[in-house]
């Protein structure tokens, strides 16, 4: 028998070069103060973004991986929250074709603004 | 000796003439959707324009091309939307309170597109338009499939399906 299908996704929000971004929540070992990772990489190097050094207020998500977790760098807010199935979309297929964000896999529309939906494993 | 023309033989010769530019019913006819950029007038045909939206709120998504505004939510779905000033190479309208945005469907996909003025949507004759002349300048080549002219301006129809094709492949 097939699993009801879920009324909302548990992520893990963060902000990268001023955008709000969110990876599943299943794919976050925990967060941690920066400073024990100086030489991480920050999110904005990983997707793409610019910037990636500012001085703001500076997080590391642990994210799981099958070959070892790894840290990445994201900036505050970092905020464990339920997205609505219905607020998250697939990239619209021009958007899809064009981006040139590594990881974007979806967005998410809200009160809030657009959220980026990120999958670091697929960079 | 010639007569003068009477007031009545100005009527009936006026609308001998009229009669004679009324339209052959049977002759197909195709929806354009004309609209404005840069100062010129473009059409798409109607049956690739879903929707004329008015001013809606956009959502910036980062990492795309100048020509890709972001995302727009219509009634619970999103669409993209790109600026067709953008890809013809004609100059982007600062403030332009009549812009707007086609839904437009091509090449298997939807998307918004967005205006500087939508002049009107109408039926026309088929024959009304004219093949592209080989002038054209070589970005618009291979997008545009027609000239005819409405209120006596050249309008363009724009193949819809192939501008979202060249699009997606990276053109533009």
């Amino acid at each position: 028998m097939e699993s009801p299908q879920p009324d909302a996704l548990e992520v893990v929000s963060f902000f990268a070069a001023g955008f709000r971004c969110a990876v599943e929540a299943g794919q976050v070992r925990t967060q941690l103060a920066a400073q024990h990772f100086a030489t991480a990489p920050s999110a904005e190097q990983l997707l793409g973004l610019p910037g990636g050094e500012t001085p703001s207020a500076r997080r590391v998500l642990l994210m799981k991986h099958p070959a070892g977790d790894y840290p990445v760098t994201v900036s505050d807010p970092v905020e464990l929250l339920e997205l609505r199935i219905d607020a998250i979309y697939p990239l619209p297929p021009l958007i899809a074709a064009r981006t040139t964000l590594r990881g974007l896999r979806g967005l998410a529309l809200g009160a809030e603004g657009v959220t980026l939906l990120v999958d670091f494993r697929y960079m | 000796m010639e007569q003068q023309q009477s007031g009545l033989d100005k009527i009936l010769s006026l609308r001998r003439e009229a009669s004679a530019e009324i339209v052959d019913v049977d002759e197909p006819t195709v929806k354009l959707v004309i609209f404005e950029l840069g100062g010129e007038w473009f059409a798409f045909p109607g049956e690739a324009i879903r929707e004329i939206l008015p001013q809606v709120d956009i959502f910036f998504v980062p990492g795309c091309p100048a020509s890709l505004e972001g995302v727009i939510n219509v009634r619970g779905d999103i669409e993209s939307v790109i600026s067709l000033a953008e890809l013809l190479g004609k100059p982007v309208a600062q403030a332009a309170p009549a812009s707007s945005i086609l839904r437009g469907q091509g090449g298997g996909m939807h998307s918004g597109i967005r205006v500087e003025r939508v002049v009107d949507v109408l039926d026309v004759v088929q024959s009304a338009i004219q093949p592209p002349p080989s002038t054209l300048p070589e970005h618009l080549r291979h997008i545009v499939t027609g000239l005819m002219r409405h209120q006596n301006v050249p309008v363009a129809v724009l193949d819809l399906n192939r501008l979202f094709e060249d699009y997606q492949r990276g053109l533009g």
